[in-house]
């Protein structure tokens, strides 16, 4: 167990930028609970395909512009 | 924490304690007399009961404590059997635990066979089933604090 995932996300920074939407809100609009959101921004959990597409969908912007995946190159 | 993490650590906390007392009331039993003479149905009988009456109390009082921290923080308390995430975890926890339940039944099986005395097979069947329930609920904390 432990952080095994190497997906990074912008979603902290996309609520503020989405007029400061807290993560109470964006939980409610993704039908998650707010310990969910906190730990999919602290990268300790990796949300399923349509739980990224809903998160993509409630900040307005594409799914890259969410969750990124390094290079391995890098 | 949501109010599903506070029931797992109520757990956490009960399974051990009700084990120590239980095995504490049938070893001091066995110090003085031979494991057929050992009363254990109702010790045993009183633990089951006292594991579901504690952890239905835990989760009584995690929806206290989830209503409190959440009206304290001026939000909407989260009383849902989960999300997504509470269900991957419960799957892990539960995935854990089951290698432990089979061992136990397996072993409790040979004791039956081995024709030994039912106290054993009975006493290996409870203490896998607390091992195993410690397992589940304590995978489930650690998922919750580390990540899955």
């Amino acid at each position: 167990m432990g952080r095994s995932t190497k997906v990074t996300n912008a979603i902290r920074a996309l609520r503020f930028a989405h007029g400061e939407m807290t993560q109470a809100e964006l939980a409610e609009r993704i039908g998650v609970t707010r310990q969910t959101v906190i730990a999919i921004e602290q990268g300790r959990y990796s949300p399923s395909l349509e739980m990224a597409f809903q998160i993509a969908r409630a900040l307005e912007v594409p799914l890259d512009a969410v969750f990124q995946y390094p290079d391995e190159a890098a | 924490m949501t109010m599903t993490e506070r029931t797992v650590w109520a757990t956490l906390v009960v399974f051990p304690l009700v084990g120590i007392v239980y095995f504490t009331v049938i070893l001091t039993q066995a110090a003085d007399r031979s494991v057929a003479e050992i009363s254990w149905v109702t010790p045993m009988l009183w633990a089951w009961g006292s594991l579901i009456v504690f952890i239905i109390l835990g989760t009584i009082a995690s929806a206290i404590a989830t209503a409190i921290q959440a009206e304290v923080a001026g939000e909407k308390a989260e009383f849902e059997d989960g999300d997504e995430r509470d269900k991957q975890i419960e799957r892990l926890g539960n995935a854990r635990a089951y290698g432990m339940s089979s061992f136990g039944g397996l072993v409790a099986t040979i004791l039956l066979m081995l024709d030994v005395d039912r106290f054993w097979a009975a006493n290996t069947l409870f203490l896998a089933g607390l091992i195993a329930g410690l397992i589940a609920a304590g995978s489930r904390a650690y998922a919750y604090r580390k990540g899955l």
